[in-house]
């Protein structure tokens, strides 16, 4: 396994939002953290590369205690995508080039140039690279943000809500990517997700938050009906549409509520 | 995974070209005007006799005289203070991701002329010298500088101690700058209200600009202190550029955030006290110059500062020589000119700029 939590916890002001968090991540998949808002998806995220610090528990990266590592060495294992992307006037190719950071000491040599240059061919995004962040949609922006993500050269992927503000052409075209992706390098990644549909298509392993803690996880084929329904406090059934998981809810939430 | 054999762009090349470029036309009209600079005043002199006297070969006494002790002492200060100002607003803004920021915004102006004031009228510092027109002068410069100084350096200091408490929030250290500016403004307000009208007079007196009261002594205290605050910015380029794509994305590469606005803070600040309390405060500058320069060269810090630096550099040349020569052989406030030079050309930029 290239990540493990064991028994985490993570308070902000006394007020527990994480509680007793176990779970492995391996390589080469998608593991998608799934629950309802507010229930410590992200905080649970950005505990995984010390953006956040849990109060208690352990966190082990290849082994190597999270805890021991300084911030530039778990940018090596680890790359991160926030959920929205701010938009400056500097252009694609300087924006992607930051995710040398790690790596460099000064000044970016000729051979993270090169890198650069070679995951934008990788994503077909060089006809943009010297366009302007702030000239872009927001699904380029997302595409821009994995790059950046990618040149980093980590073996740990995490993504926030990575779809929440795109079109659906938009959101199929970043996860199809970041399937290819994990194909290609064996990366391990860790998103959390609003979209369950996207979710269950995607990913290969899921773990369902609820209360605080994991309620449930497992492979994402195995996901029950009667799982999501306890998890979202809503009645839904899993159908399949020419060969695709599809999650309906099966009354309204009013009534549910 | 590896991403070995990549190509850069040439156009990327070209791009990265034409921003230098653009840093060396910056550097060749702050030469010139250097030097125009030099032979412009009360009395006008040959840009061969500005040469040969920076050669020290002066062909003249009076030459010599004028170019040494008078006007390059002048012009060195309006470097090292626009460039020192503008690249310190410009920090200033990227660390707290707020286009007000300044040395106004977060009280530090409004905190030297305080110190200024209080060592006018408790220390009596602020003297009528003669009976002429340039009557009001402060006694002790030295007092007056170290009492501003003082104050700009601990309001700069309280704002990152809360900060500090409040993780280093950006809208913290902004609205505790704008809470403390109007602290010291009403106390300034206070300390004029009892002050007689000499006192009066000089408080007003430091609080315009002025380049013409740093000498050698003044230079030689400073430019160390700016040179080293300069190169410090331009090494710190890159967390900025970091930074600029929002604190959790900068972590995420690697970025000690928190560190990084504070110290990025603390030398602005310690920049912006030290030129206010020596040649008064310079409006518009630390403002206007980081937004003009954002808007033709875009906001990547690794041109973004040097060329702050530079055009900082250069408001502040144009300013003082307009002072200068404007109403001869009268020298006007230089914080004047600054606004009057910097602002049209701001709101030009402003409603020519892209959108953001």
């Amino acid at each position: 396994m290239i990540l493990t939590v064991n028994q985490i916890d993570f308070k902000y002001k006394s007020v527990k939002i994480l509680e007793d968090i176990n779970f492995s991540i391996p390589r080469g998949e998608i593991t998608v953290i799934l629950g309802p808002n507010g229930v410590g998806k992200t905080t649970l995220l950005k505990c995984l590369n010390k953006i956040l610090t849990p109060s208690t528990g352990r966190i082990h990266v290849k082994d190597k205690p999270l805890k021991a590592m300084d911030i530039r060495q778990i940018a090596k294992e680890i790359s991160y995508v926030a959920q929205y992307n701010e938009a400056g006037k500097i252009t694609v190719f300087d924006a992607v080039l930051m995710g040398r950071y790690p790596h460099i000491r000064f000044t970016a040599g000729k051979e993270d140039l090169k890198k650069v240059g070679s995951v934008l061919t990788h994503l077909n995004l060089s006809h943009m690279a010297l366009k302007n962040l702030y000239e872009l949609s927001g699904g380029e922006l997302q595409q821009v943000a994995i790059a950046r993500a990618l040149v980093q050269e980590t073996d740990i992927l995490l993504l926030d809500e990575p779809t929440s503000s795109l079109d659906l052409k938009n959101q199929t075209r970043i996860l199809s990517l970041v399937r290819h992706i994990v194909q290609d390098h064996n990366l391990a990644v860790i998103m959390t997700m609003h979209d369950l549909n996207s979710a269950l298509r995607y990913a290969d392993q899921y773990i369902c938050l609820k209360n605080h803690t994991v309620f449930g996880a497992g492979k994402i084929e195995e996901i029950r009906s009667d799982l999501l329904t306890k998890v979202y406090g809503l009645p839904v059934e899993i159908i399949r549409h020419k060969g695709y998981p599809l999650v309906v809810p099966v009354e309204d939430a009013s009534k549910a509520a | 995974m590896h991403f070995d054999h990549g190509a850069v762009p040439d156009a990327y090349i070209g791009y990265i070209r034409k921003k230098s470029w653009l840093l060396f036309a910056l550097f060749s009209l702050m030469a010139i005007l250097f030097l125009i600079s030099l032979c412009k005043g009360a009395v006008k002199l040959p840009l061969s006799a500005v040469v040969q006297t920076l050669m020290l070969d002066a062909p003249s006494r009076k030459a010599d005289l004028i170019v040494w002790n008078i006007r390059l002492p002048q012009i060195v200060i309006a470097i090292l203070s626009g460039a020192g100002l503008a690249v310190s607003g410009a920090v200033m803004q990227s660390v707290l991701k707020n286009p007000l920021a300044s040395p106004f915004t977060l009280g530090i102006s409004h905190a030297a002329a305080f110190g200024a004031a209080l060592s006018v009228i408790i220390m009596g510092t602020g003297v009528m010298a003669s009976s002429s027109g340039d009557a009001v002068a402060i006694s002790s410069p030295v007092i007056t500088v170290a009492t501003a100084f003082s104050f700009s350096i601990f309001t700069a200091l309280i704002i990152i101690f809360i900060s500090g408490k409040k993780g280093a929030a950006p809208q913290v250290m902004v609205l505790t700058g704008v809470a403390l500016g109007s602290l010291f403004t009403a106390g300034t307000m206070l300390l004029q209200f009892f002050a007689d009208d000499v006192q009066l007079a000089a408080m007003v007196f430091w609080t315009f600009g002025d380049l013409a009261r740093a000498d050698w002594n003044d230079i030689a205290l400073i430019a160390p202190i700016v040179l080293v605050l300069l190169g410090f910015f331009l090494v710190k380029s890159r967390d900025y550029n970091g930074m600029a794509m929002g604190d959790e994305s900068a972590k995420g590469i690697g970025i000690r955030v928190e560190w990084v606005r504070l110290s990025g803070m603390l030398a602005a600040s310690l920049m912006t006290a030290l030129i206010i309390s020596f040649v008064g405060i310079i409006s518009f500058v630390g403002l206007a110059a980081p937004h003009i320069v954002r808007r033709i060269i875009g906001d990547d810090h690794r041109f973004l500062l040097p060329a702050s630096i530079l055009t900082g550099a250069l408001i502040l040349l144009a300013a003082d020589m307009v002072a200068r020569l404007v109403m001869l052989p009268h020298v006007l406030p230089v914080s004047i000119f600054t606004a009057f030079l910097g602002a049209p050309v701001f709101i030009y930029l402003i409603i020519k700029g892209n959108p953001r």
